[in-house]
């Protein structure tokens, strides 16, 4: 607190005291909820029966987060007790503790505690949404907090409305249950269950990594600082969350396995303990601010240049962003340091403007990055304090500085609408006074033709005209030329050469530029060639430009007697403040003997335009709008409009695609419907399929399938490979049940029947068609052929095709053998034929391969039901 | 050049009223037929395509810029009319605008400064070189070339009276006006030319208003 200490003094501040009272209220309520919760159970009836044992380490580990909540919730009360943080974290903690209700044998709290123990969860989120404020930034941040509530909604009604007595307990002397079931149902139950888990899986999740994201892009560097922690725990904890709810919900074998192991135990302990870290080094990185304006005064202390105290406030502030601006001179808008105007943002979330002021008069204004003070209150206003003597300093170099710039632009525009009176000026010589005058020539000409007695007299006037026509000519020129106006600088320099009565080299590039520049330049060129023809002696003179590091540099050189004198009496004097108006430069070299050079730099971006426009319509609603800006706090409270970038949007679209594929795979009924009509690419092109060996398959917990395949309507129909599990209860059966067989819509075609299978590769064979239909070579490479099917093992070796009989009366089982290379064969089946190429690439046992390695590769073709032939299967060899 | 054959039929466009009646009234009493008068480019492409005119007299600044709309417009009949005669009249002796204007295609296009016209003979001179398919530089434009001071420069070895015709040739002129202008027999009028294209290095066979070109271009450099 030493820091304090030092400022105190100079500024007067009031420190920001931790409201202490109110935490010791806090921490009190907080531990004495922390203890009932750990205590309860131990003397609830429901001890034992409620949930499992509690170990030793389960024990620490609440303790352990119990202390971890405690500390940020006191550290975010002492950084910002009027903030809403804090309360967040306090509702968030306690929601936590929710649950502990149905330790309690009564079943109204039993089920109250059932119903609410998820509101922790959005709470949660909306902590690590609006951190470090508490507040919403925008829209698409509200949207993912409500979304959590309204999934938390879901859960809740869903265990307040289909729980039923499948959970009773104690029952003596009344069973504990759900006294607000209304249709219960444990099935709907799952699988309500198993949505809305999806939904916070998939949808929920990735969002608020997204909008961690978002608010990490957009942040200025102060603002990174603070959620640095968060960034860096947040996403891996809600992966590891996400992986192991999703692996218990839907029975990922992997999954559960992995989080029942050791390491998989341990990282689901640590997990929840990420965010409470990050949260506290977050809360306690920021609290180191305040040692830097103690910093920031010795800094000052040594002494600042002026012009320099941006730079320190931006440090010391740690917001390279920083623009520190003094109120204009001229009474409405700021001007910064330099005396430039500057904007002041107006209504801008990512920027907060911080008036400092003493007693009523404005010392400056900082604009800075809001994380500042959200993270820190009162840093500003003690840097601001700690800063008041340079800022004073630095207020009046920067009118003093405004005032010489606002000299400069007035000289600018002097200049300009001289420039502009100038070219006015020689056009009226051009189209009046000159017209009129060739005019008046031509009619006298007319007259001496019509009346010879005058046209003596007639041809003096005529030359009397013809010489004023050229003076009219010759000044109108030397107003403004219209070549420099028309064809621009290098044209008008060539024309200017070549009325100078000596040679001229020009080298100047042919492009146009600001016409003041280009004005400046001619009328600088134009003086100082009549000085080389003038004064010189010169056998010849070189007139160059190059541009050069944002300035043009105009160069006349001579090579004649040199020695001038540059101070003396020239029309280059003249063109010094014509040049100074736009900041340009005049320098002459002329050594004795050594000819003359004479250059002008000018900038090639001109600010005089920048300067005329008077920012004060602007200014003035910036100023109306500072004041109304709480002086040192300014949370964003308004709903920016949402930008939502380009990966953002993608990331939203893969959750949704996630959530529509978690509930596909929830609900059983709704079955993927089969690839459309049209070649499905994925039929030709080769690919894998790859499940563990050995293992039952089950990917979806309602449905066995693996894959299906299909091709156009009525060209080769597909294949439908089912790994047969516990939902086929007899597989061994020549008949397998319905689901097995269940036809794919819109294929009229084979099913493949098999235990299982571990490999799958479909082809297509370029250079063999069967009935000038392309063929298909289908490898599946299947294990676990168990014998103990009969029907399966005695006959056909476990590798069975299978046609759907219910779709239109035909079809049946096709079955194969294990034979080693079976030629093309055409197959009726049921009035359908069939062709059909057979071999198996491994070890053959005659018609037995055996149970481990079955390598077969079919070929086949199908034919739909055009032709129907007779009814039996023929076999040709 | 009798007037009563065919009389050459002009278009005018300036947007001084006074200067483009003057001309009118001139050139009518020289025995031309001013068939239309304009005050804006639009106004000149209409009347050109009505009248379709052996020659179109154009002032160099015309609306809204004053500045070279006619040089434009002066090109865009040459495109859509490459029979009709074109003479710019300008008040800028800036010898970039002349050479512009006959760079494409020399034949039949003119470039005089204001104050020219007010000799009515150079004028009309002009007007029916160009519409005889010459070329017409104004000589003061010709001198500002001619006379443009350089370091070393195969003119220096130009003889005086060399100098003088290659002047008249950069305005357009053809050896037989030369000799006329000069009081010179055309075959010395002839033997200068030959001369004065290889102390340049020029091309010595070159049609007049060919010619034009070339010498413009030397000069220029």
């Amino acid at each position: 607190m030493s820091a304090h200490a030092a400022i105190a003094p100079a500024a007067g501040v009031q420190v920001r005291r931790p409201p202490v009272g109110r935490m010791v209220i806090v921490a009190v309520a907080y531990l004495a909820i922390v203890i009932v919760r750990a205590t309860y159970p131990l003397i609830s009836p429901l001890n034992g029966i409620w949930a499992g044992e509690v170990t030793p380490l389960d024990r620490a580990v609440d303790a352990l987060w119990a202390v971890l909540w405690l500390a940020v919730l006191l550290v975010s009360m002492a950084r910002q007790p009027e903030g809403r943080l804090w309360k967040l974290i306090f509702l968030m903690v306690v929601a936590g503790y929710v649950g502990a209700l149905q330790w309690v044998p009564n079943s109204v709290v039993w089920s109250l505690g059932r119903v609410l123990e998820i509101v922790w969860v959005p709470l949660w989120i909306q902590l690590v949404v609006t951190f470090p404020t508490g507040y919403f930034r925008d829209r698409f941040d509200r949207f993912v907090v409500g979304l959590a509530y309204a999934l938390a909604a879901a859960f809740a009604l869903k265990e307040l409305l289909l729980v039923g007595d499948w959970w009773q307990l104690l029952c003596d002397p009344e069973c504990v249950r759900n006294t607000f079931v209304v249709w219960p149902d444990a099935v709907l139950h799952d699988r309500v269950t198993n949505v809305i888990v999806a939904g916070f899986c998939l949808v929920l999740i990735p969002l608020v990594i997204v909008a961690l994201w978002r608010h990490w892009r957009a942040a200025a560097a102060p603002a990174r600082r603070t959620l640095l922690p968060l960034i860096v725990g947040v996403p891996p904890g809600l992966i590891i969350t996400m992986v192991e709810v999703l692996s218990g919900e839907f029975e990922i074998g992997p999954g559960t396995a992995f989080f029942d192991s050791p390491s998989g135990r341990a990282i689901g302990l640590l997990a929840p303990f990420i965010f409470p870290v990050g949260l506290l080094v977050a809360l306690v990185r920021a609290r180191w601010s305040r040692a830097r304006v103690a910093n920031l005064v010795v800094e000052l202390g040594r002494g600042v240049p002026v012009g320099g105290l941006r730079d320190v406030l931006a440090r010391t502030l740690d917001d390279p962003s920083l623009e520190l601006a003094f109120a204009a001179p001229s009474g409405s808008g700021y001007v910064d340091a330099t005396g430039q105007p500057v904007e002041l943002p107006v209504r801008d979330p990512d920027r907060t403007v911080t008036r400092l002021e003493r007693e009523d008069e404005l010392l400056g204004v900082l604009v800075h990055d809001p994380a500042i003070e959200a993270e820190d209150p009162g840093l500003v206003e003690a840097v601001g304090n700690a800063a008041r003597l340079a800022l004073e300093n630095e207020r009046l170099a920067a009118e003093v500085r405004a005032q010489l710039e606002e000299v400069r632009a007035s000289r600018a525009r002097i200049v300009e609408t001289a420039d502009a009176e100038r070219r006015r000026v020689e056009r009226d010589l051009h189209d009046g006074a000159q017209q009129r005058l060739v005019a008046l020539a031509l009619r006298l000409q007319v007259a001496s033709r019509t009346t010879p007695e005058a046209s003596a007299l007639l041809e003096a006037a005529t030359g009397e005209l013809q010489t004023a026509i050229g003076e009219v000519r010759g000044l109108a020129r030397g107003v403004h030329p219209t070549i420099l106006t028309e064809a621009g600088l290098r044209a008008a320099v060539d024309a200017l050469a070549e009325r100078t009565p000596l040679p001229v080299t020009v080298d100047i590039p042919e492009k146009r530029f600001d016409p003041q520049l280009e004005a400046t330049a001619y009328f600088f060129v134009a003086e100082a060639l009549t000085n080389v023809a003038r004064y010189a002696a010169a056998g010849e003179a070189r007139v160059t430009a190059v541009e050069d590091d944002g300035r043009l540099v105009v160069a006349v050189a001579d090579d004649g007697r040199g020695g001038a004198d540059p101070t003396a009496g020239s029309g280059l004097r003249g063109l010094s403040d014509r040049l100074a108006a736009i900041d340009g430069r005049l320098t002459i070299t002329s050594p004795p003997a050594g000819g003359t050079t004479v250059r002008a730099e000018l900038p090639l971006a001109t600010r005089a335009s920048s300067t005329t426009t008077s920012p004060a319509p602007a200014a003035a609603s910036a100023l109306a709008r500072v004041r109304a800006v709480p002086e040192t706090h300014a949370v964003p409270r308004r709903p920016a409009r949402v930008r939502l970038s380009s990966p953002a949007v993608l990331l939203s679209v893969v959750a949704a695609l996630f959530a529509a594929l978690a509930v596909v795979a929830a609900l059983p009924g709704l079955q993927p419907s089969a690839p459309d009509s049209g070649r499905d690419e994925s039929f030709v092109r080769p690919f894998d399929y790859q499940v563990p060996s050995g293992s039952n398959i089950r990917l979806y917990p309602h449905s066995d399938r693996l894959h299906v395949l299909s091709a156009a309507p009525g060209d080769v129909q597909g294949i439908s490979i089912w790994a047969v599990d516990d939902v086929l209860v007899d597989h061994c059966s020549w008949e397998p049940t319905t689901p097995l067989v269940a036809r794919e819509p819109g294929v009229d075609g084979l099913l493949a029947y098999i235990r299982s299978v571990d490999h799958l590769h479909v082809e297509e064979i370029g250079a063999l068609t069967i009935d000038s239909r392309p063929a298909y070579r289908v490898d599946l490479t299947l294990e676990g052929n168990d014998s103990g099917c009969t029907g399966l093992d005695n006959n056909y070796n476990g590798l069975v095709l299978w046609r759907d009989k219910s779709a239109d009366g035909h079809g049946g089982l096709i079955q194969v053998y294990g034979s080693d290379r079976v030629p093309v064969t055409l197959l009726d089946v049921d009035g359908q034929t069939i062709a059909i190429e057979i071999w198996s690439g491994g070890e053959m046992d005659d018609w037995r391969p055996t149970a481990e390695t079955i390598v077969d590769s079919i070929r086949f073709l199908y034919r739909p039901p055009a032709e129907t032939s007779p009814a039996s299967p023929a076999r040709s060899p | 050049m009798s007037a009563l054959d065919k009389r050459i039929r002009i278009v005018l466009a300036d947007d001084a009223v006074l200067l483009r009646e003057a001309l009118a009234a001139a050139l009518t009493t020289e025995g031309f037929d001013v068939v239309g008068q304009a005050n804006d480019v639009p106004g000149l492409l209409a009347l050109v395509a009505r009248e379709l005119p052996d020659v179109a007299v154009v002032d160099v600044r015309m609306p809204p810029t004053h500045t070279t709309e006619g040089l434009e417009a002066a090109r865009r009949i040459r495109a859509d009319h490459p029979t009709i005669a074109i003479l710019v009249l300008s008040q800028y002796v800036e010898t970039r605008y002349a050479v512009d204007l006959i760079r494409d295609d020399p034949a039949g296009v003119g470039y005089l400064l204001k104050e020219r016209v007010m000799r009515l003979d150079d004028l009309t001179d002009a007007v029916r070189r160009v519409v005889a398919g010459g070329s017409v530089i104004d000589p003061e434009v010709v001198a500002r070339l001619l006379g443009r001071p350089r370091s070393h420069s195969p003119l220096d070895e130009l003889t005086s009276r060399e100098r003088e015709i290659l002047a008249l040739m950069a305005e357009g002129r053809s050896n037989a006006a030369i000799a006329e202008r000069l009081t010179l027999e055309l075959r010395t009028v002839e033997g200068h030319v030959r001369a004065i294209f290889s102390k340049l290095g020029l091309e010595p066979t070159i049609e007049d208003h060919r010619r034009v070109l070339a010498v413009l271009a030397y000069v220029r450099g």
